[in-house]
């Protein structure tokens, strides 16, 4: 539990900086540096848990392989983030509505509480503190929204807070059936709200009402992942916040509440009700995916265009939990992470150099711009799933995964949807990227803006070669994140049950002879 | 269909108040009915806290009933009174005939033969409310009654939990509660912003991002 106590203490300092600092560039450059040194620690403390079985719970947090793994993913995106967000701020200073100080040390504030809420998201065990923070991670992320003050950023920010509010509070009457339910399990005393303890009792979760809590919990957190058709805020809060901050929101927080589903699907899977959570979670997952893709042809802003991709991300994810993965969802999760961060501080770029996200008002970027253009070309590729990036390993895996399951409806649907999001990819990047350059175009040849989307893109491509064997080799025995969550000590003879537990060995492209997990 | 009449008195007072609210336009008397409705779920939660002996659903009943029977709606009144938004006609559907309509799905769900197995009684109250902050929330213009629709719903919410044997951890509800408090005084925030920005705080005619 020390690990996630050495969590705290960078966020923390940062915030008392915001708080303290008046120098608004100081503070940007020192949040930075810090949180590149949180990422150092979080990879050390929380590295080995990564790629062990083992849970530890105390004090209703938990860290295991899920968690570990998350906590590392969300410390790099909001690094990265950070990192761009010292260039970000110099340009937003040299730019037609340069914030602040004040405005720059609350983003930061409101930012740390943010990596805050959402480590807390991501490490909760009881029921209760994951709903908490859950929602404090809305509260603390809507004036981030607001940051340009505009009218627009004004409705994303309303439509935000309300919807995702009210999403969730459905989440919190799931939790409460849940926490009712469980108090009419013997063992389980006064009722507990304990993943691990509910874990342990699973086979006594029955009855109609555990179906009622989990379809009340699917609705919020689905809400807050942006699972269609609970979606409609996700590309306003995404497309009008600071490019950093829709960074964060994309690459972050839609895992934080992924990683709630899991926690729920998991459970509800060794409850004996995998076939039921089967049944929601996919036709729902499965919806985004084409909603997405469907969204993605008609858009003609840049950001926006950006967060429909995430939704698609989501469906993907969505689907991988559906059919029981961790592996395959934690894949997933990391590349599009990664490169979603890297497109949308692109984005951020090309706003400030331009003054425009109107995809139809960009010509001739490989022209004017050649450095930029290679990295949204690269980017864009690998957000479609093309080999030979990473995403393309994680994108096969579910697809093997569905075909697998016999879900071949499904795997038609997907690869419907994913054909038609890469149409629409390409088509709007193309539209960038090449014709003649117009008057008023960026024509920078190189700047420091590009360098953390370079090293971005640079590692999605490096997942790409490095992902097939290791994942390989190491799969087997539970590296990185487990296709199936360990028990607790106690709980090893409750196995999960029911079609979850039967795709959990169903990892076709598993080599022939390679070590499973016992 | 017994549904209703093995209601706790409070519990049954705060739906039917729930139900009035639905028929209500002027902003002032919707936020004294949910000041109303909350009080007596936090007296609920203080009876149940002394006939069970549990002191911790006494002491949530006892900051329940202070800061969000009485404080929100404070609150929410003088942001209402700063704005100067006073009636919310409501959408599509006029107010009193919504309440009826209501009313009557509400009976029909009731008398429903097999009703009861679908979802176990002790879930209906709770999920009454719940629905009834829903429908609110869908059928209004304004910011603040929206936010007063998310509240209502979120009390349903807390009606399921102090029905329950045991009541939530402290923490928990604790949580929970700063949540709540959070959200109104930002969505409060928002409104003035709304209202500063557009000179109205009419959630409908924000139409400019879509698709």
């Amino acid at each position: 539990m020390n690990a996630l106590i050495t969590l705290l203490p960078i966020p923390a300092a940062i915030f008392l900086a915001a708080l303290l600092l008046r120098d608004a560039r100081a503070l940007t450059r020192l949040a930075a540096a810090l949180m590149a040194v949180q990422v150092l620690i979080a990879i050390g403390v929380l590295g080995r848990y990564a790629s062990r079985g083992d849970v530890i719970v105390a004090w209703g947090f938990r860290i295991d392989a899920v968690s570990a793994f998350f906590l590392i993913l969300t410390s790099l995106v909001v690094a990265a983030s950070l990192l761009h967000a010292v260039f970000f701020f110099e340009a937003e200073a040299r730019g037609p509505h340069p914030p602040s100080a004040f405005v720059v040390r609350a983003v930061y504030a409101f930012l740390m509480l943010f990596t805050l809420s959402m480590y807390g998201v991501v490490a909760s065990d009881n029921l209760g503190f994951l709903w908490i923070c859950m929602e404090a991670s809305t509260l603390l992320s809507a004036p981030l929204v607001y940051y340009h003050r505009s009218p627009r950023a004004l409705e994303a920010t309303w439509k935000y807070l309300i919807i995702c509010s009210v999403g969730i509070a459905f989440a919190f009457f799931g939790t409460a059936i849940l926490y009712g339910v469980s108090q009419r399990v013997p063992g389980l005393g006064d009722g507990t709200l304990s993943l691990a303890a509910l874990g342990a009792h699973a086979a006594s979760l029955t009855g109609p009402l555990v179906r009622l809590a989990f379809v009340f919990l699917l609705v919020g957190y689905g809400t807050k992942a942006g699972l269609f058709p609970l979606h409609s805020w996700l590309p306003d809060a995404h497309s009008e916040a600071p490019a950093p901050v829709s960074a964060i929101l994309s690459g972050a927080l839609l895992n934080c509440s992924l990683v709630a589903l899991w926690r729920l699907t998991t459970l509800m899977a060794r409850a004996g009700q995998g076939a039921f959570v089967q049944a929601t979670l996919l036709p729902m997952a499965v919806a985004t995916v084409l909603a997405a893709s469907l969204f993605l042809l008609k858009q003609r802003d840049l950001k926006r265009f950006w967060a429909y991709s995430s939704m698609d991300n989501v469906g993907l994810m969505a689907v991988a939990i559906a059919l029981g993965s961790g592996t395959a969802f934690g894949l997933q999760a990391l590349n599009h992470s990664v490169v979603k961060v890297a497109l949308f501080l692109l984005a951020g770029n090309l706003l400030q150099e331009s003054g425009t996200l109107r995809i139809a008002r960009v010509r001739g970027l490989l022209t004017s711009y050649p450095a930029f253009a290679v990295l949204l070309a690269l980017g864009t590729l690998a957000v479609a799933g093309t080999p030979p990036f990473g995403s393309f390993v994680a994108e096969w895996g579910i697809l093997q995964l569905a075909v697998a399951g016999h879900h071949f409806v499904c795997v038609a649907q997907l690869l419907l949807g994913l054909a038609v999001a890469f149409v629409a990819l390409s088509m709007h990047a193309s539209s960038m990227l090449l014709g003649t350059v117009r008057s008023g175009a960026p024509t920078e040849r190189f700047n420091r803006r590009l360098a953390v989307p370079g090293l971005l893109v640079t590692f999605v491509l490096a997942l790409g070669f490095i992902t097939p064997p290791a994942w390989l080799r190491v799969r087997g025995q539970g590296t990185v994140v487990h296709m199936r969550q360990p028990l607790p000590r106690d709980a090893q003879s409750c196995a999960p049950e029911g079609p979850l537990r039967r795709l959990d060995g169903l990892h076709v492209n598993l080599p022939q002879g390679a070590p499973t997990r016992p | 269909m017994v549904a209703l009449f093995s209601v706790e008195p409070l519990s049954l007072m705060a739906i039917i108040v729930g139900l009035c609210t639905l028929g209500l336009t002027s902003l002032r008397n919707c936020m004294a009915a949910y000041g109303v409705q909350t009080v007596a779920l936090g007296l609920l939660a203080i009876e149940l806290g002394v006939q069970h002996g549990e002191p911790v659903a006494l002491w949530v009943g006892c900051v329940v009933l202070l800061l969000k029977g009485v404080g929100i709606p404070v609150y929410l009144g003088v942001v209402a009174r700063r704005i100067g938004c006073r009636r919310d006609e409501g959408l599509l559907i006029a107010p009193p005939l919504l309440m009826f309509a209501t009313l009557a799905a509400i009976a029909l769900l009731v008398l429903t033969p097999g009703m009861a197995a679908v979802v176990p009684l002790h879930v209906w109250p709770s999920l009454l409310l719940v629905t009834i902050g829903m429908i609110f929330m869908m059928t209004r213009r304004m910011a603040l009654t929206q936010i007063i629709g998310f509240l209502m719903l979120e009390n349903g919410i807390f009606l399921y939990g102090i029905s329950q044997p045991h009541s939530m951890p402290f923490i928990v509800e604790l949580g929970v509660l700063v949540d709540v408090l959070a959200g109104t005084m930002l969505g409060g925030l928002l409104a003035f912003r709304l209202s500063d920005t557009f000179d109205h705080i009419d959630t409908t005619v924000l139409r400019e991002l879509h698709g």
